[in-house]
């Protein structure tokens, strides 16, 4: 452990130790229920107790008070100020009466959900890094998109490298462990998953140089924190391919891989799903990978809890040289055919847009369509095999090329929601392109490896809406008979929530929170905040009422393309807040 | 600059030599004029920092201070043409040509290049061949020294599996 950081534990100790401050009056402890595997799994209806609600990742809450018919009615119940700026990408839970908010910095707050009264709030002493290490403070401030709740514990992972177990009840530290060297550039930008007694993270950092060659999905025990398995999504001895993919390039020449999501479960199998980021430098002119695909990025893993083992994986963009990631949320779905359960994973895996259906026990790929316009990939094949544009592959320095999707995505961190009601996933995306070009670049210590210069985000041609929403129906077959798209001017920057009430309810970065008919894609209602929607809505209900979350705050995906939507100029304050609505008392 | 970004510049340069004739002259002459930077420290102050940061350096957008952030924009052409269209997120592209390329000059003289008497023009042609990572760091076109000492350890952190190979060029 370098000098500098080992000064910095003892401090940071003590700072933890005092960090978790009870608000409540008097000091009072409230009663809370443990969250068990069994609440987990089968959620009650009214609570969100994990970053997509279930472990499937769909996004969905049976709850219907708020419907078609009632959401003009909404009113504002109570609102709340985040507690740091930065990137809002929040995601809250709701368990047993307490809403637990995450902001950037690892800031977290337990508010009382009926009446937004704070009850514990928890800063970290988080370790500090050379103030010239510019790039790896900006990107560990990305996707603060989620926290677990397990036992009487919220568990979170940190933009520092720590996993944390705090008490849900007052917020103090109860264990922590450091897992991997911030100094190298190492950090959490994304929560974890706790099911049957492991924690299931997965590192950030993985495109900044002192990380070479190591990138990983881990678990960890619960109680004692000892790491329990690790998968290297950058190199794997156990399959040869991986190396051969790299072509020259040895481990300690390979950056990339970011699991940028958190991952999917399926207690069935004891499976878990998580999607990888692309390679770094960008482009294979610098990477020295020659054609080579460049296992294991932008791929799904699918990972066996028992034992760390890689069950089998997919490759959504092989031979990535554009910066187009492909780690989003990775969503289950079981859905009936021809007498038959099918078990599916489905994903708008990449930036690029491109929606795929897989078979989830064995990674078989059933098939896929576009969204947005895309001109990176020409064409996949019947088993899976996807090929790029090799016309867009850069060959010398100077060169330029104009890929679509940019690299704000086509699609970004804000997560897809599926209702069972419909049988459809509504993804929120982007329509933008943008030129690139090869740099050789000389990496420092906290910058970037991705050795590439980027255009601004540009519309594609013929194309003037920005923003789109699309509603795709599964099947083990593509229907292109179904769904709907609606576009509009600005583009959407949260994730989107579908509601047993036949709602989807997101928001863009013209400010407006948005509820859209699951069948029609009509527009129901809308209210203008104060800010870009962002993190991920979410709802739940209690004595009777259901309550609507709605996270607004600075968005980088807003700002990346706010050139297509100039009539709608974005704040340049940066508002991050909460605003909870519900329907009037009858 | 501190001294461990001049001890990078000087590093970096002696590996840029095939861009140096045309940066070091560049670098010597200045492609900015002082009052062209100081115009452009206030409106950074008023368009920028709000997001990039009073010292360039983020958190809440990506820092436009730092060798590699100067090499990834490549070119002076390449930082002005993002910014004059994508920037600022309120009022893309609706700032004057003249505030984009006073802001590009303090940009330039915050990341270590040398004003001149002449103001950059908004001249594509001539700003294509300005290499940024060797005009900010115009002493090293002139007094390249591998030798020199390093304030932190840089040589450990890893490069690219092509660094210091020849690649093929377009220019």
């Amino acid at each position: 452990m370098p000098q500098p950081f080992r000064r910095a534990l003892p401090l940071l100790a003590i700072c933890l130790s005092i960090s978790g401050i009870p608000a409540s009056a008097q000091g009072e402890e409230r009663d809370y229920a443990p969250v068990t595997d069994e609440l987990i799994a089968n959620p009650p209806a009214g609570e969100w107790p994990s970053w997509r609600r279930t472990l499937d990742n769909q996004g969905y809450s049976p709850l219907d008070r708020i419907d078609a018919q009632t959401v003009g009615k909404l009113q504002l119940a109570w609102a709340w100020p985040m507690a740091d700026v930065g990137m809002q990408e929040t995601a809250p839970l709701m368990h047993d009466g307490i809403l637990f908010l995450q902001t950037n910095n690892n800031i977290v707050q337990a508010l009382d959900a009926r009446t937004g009264d704070l009850i514990w709030e928890y800063r970290p002493a988080l370790a500090k890094i050379p103030a010239e290490w510019a790039y790896q403070p900006y990107q560990a401030r990305r996707q603060k998109n989620s926290i677990a709740l397990y036992e009487d514990a919220v568990v979170l992972t940190t933009v520092d490298a720590r996993i944390v177990v705090l008490d849900a009840k007052s917020g103090k530290v109860l264990r922590e462990t450091q897992v991997l060297d911030t100094n190298k550039g190492y950090s959490y930008t994304v929560g974890p998953l706790v099911v049957e007694g492991k924690i299931i993270s997965a590192i950030s950092g993985c495109s900044i140089p002192g990380t070479a060659g190591g990138c990983y999905i881990m678990a960890h025990d619960f109680r004692t924190l000892k790491e329990l398995w690790r998968v290297n999504t950058l190199d794997d001895p156990a399959n040869p391919k991986v190396g051969e993919s790299w072509g020259e390039v040895p481990p300690g020449n390979r950056w990339g891989g970011t699991p940028w999501a958190t991952g999917s479960y399926d207690p069935r199998t004891k499976l878990t799903f998580w999607g990888t980021g692309g390679p770094g430098p960008y482009a294979e002119l610098i990477r020295g990978s020659g054609d080579g695909d460049v296992l294991y990025t932008n791929s799904t893993l699918a990972i066996d809890t028992e034992t760390g083992k890689i069950k089998w994986y997919y490759q959504h963009l092989p031979r990535d040289n554009w910066d187009l990631d492909s780690p989003f949320e990775r969503v289950l779905v079981d859905i009936q055919d021809k007498g038959k359960t099918r078990h599916l994973l489905i994903s708008v895996a990449g930036k690029n847009g491109i929606f795929f259906a897989l078979d989830r026990d064995s990674g078989k790929y059933l098939w896929s369509k576009d969204t947005v316009f895309q001109n990176s990939v020409t064409k996949i094949d019947p088993d899976g095999t996807v090929h790029v544009n090799e016309e867009l592959i850069l060959k010398a320095l100077g060169q330029e090329v104009t890929i679509c999707s940019s690299i704000s995505g086509g699609k970004l961190w804000q997560a897809g929601a599926y209702s069972p009601q419909t049988g459809q996933f509504y993804v929120p995306l982007t329509e933008a392109c943008n030129a690139v070009s090869a740099t050789q670049t000389k990496f420092t210590a906290g910058g970037t490896v991705g050795s590439m210069k980027f255009g601004p985000r540009v519309l594609p041609e013929g194309i003037s809406d920005a923003g789109l929403v699309e509603a795709i129906k599964i099947g083990t077959r593509k229907d292109e008979n179904a769904g709907w798209k609606v576009r509009q001017r600005a583009i959407p920057t949260s994730s989107l929530l579908t509601t047993g009430g036949g709602l989807v309810i997101g928001g863009d970065a013209g400010r407006y929170a948005k509820a859209w008919d699951q069948k029609t894609g009509e527009v129901l209602w809308q209210q203008r905040l104060n800010a870009p929607i962002g993190g991920s809505p979410m709802t739940y209900e209690l004595d009777g009422e259901q309550y609507l979350v709605i996270p607004t705050g600075y968005s980088a995906s807003a700002g990346s393309i706010a050139s297509a939507f100039p009539e709608m100029p974005l704040p340049s304050g940066t508002g991050n807040s909460i605003f909870v609505f519900k329907l009037p008392r009858q | 600059m501190t001294n461990r970004f001049k001890a990078i510049a000087v590093l970096l340069a002696a590996s840029l030599a095939s861009a140096a004739s045309l940066g070091a002259a560049a670098g010597d002459e200045g492609v900015f004029s002082e009052e062209q930077a100081k115009a452009g420290e206030l409106g950074y102050a008023s368009q920028c920092a709000a997001c990039h940061g009073a010292k360039l350096l983020g958190p809440n957008a990506p820092a436009l201070i730092g060798s590699d952030v100067m090499q990834t924009f490549d070119t002076v052409a390449g930082l002005y043409n993002y910014i004059a269209v994508a920037m600022p997120p309120q009022a893309p592209g609706r700032l004057d040509e003249e505030q984009y390329l006073e802001i590009v000059a303090f940009i330039l003289k915050e990341n270590g290049a040398r004003a001149g008497t002449v103001p950059l023009r908004l001249d594509q042609a001539r700003m294509r061949q300005l290499s940024l990572a060797v005009i900010t760091h115009p002493e090293a076109g002139t007094t390249p020294d591998d030798t020199a000492p390093s304030a932190t350890p840089q040589e450990e952190v890893p490069q690219a599996y092509t660094w210091g190979k020849k690649l093929p060029s377009v220019n």
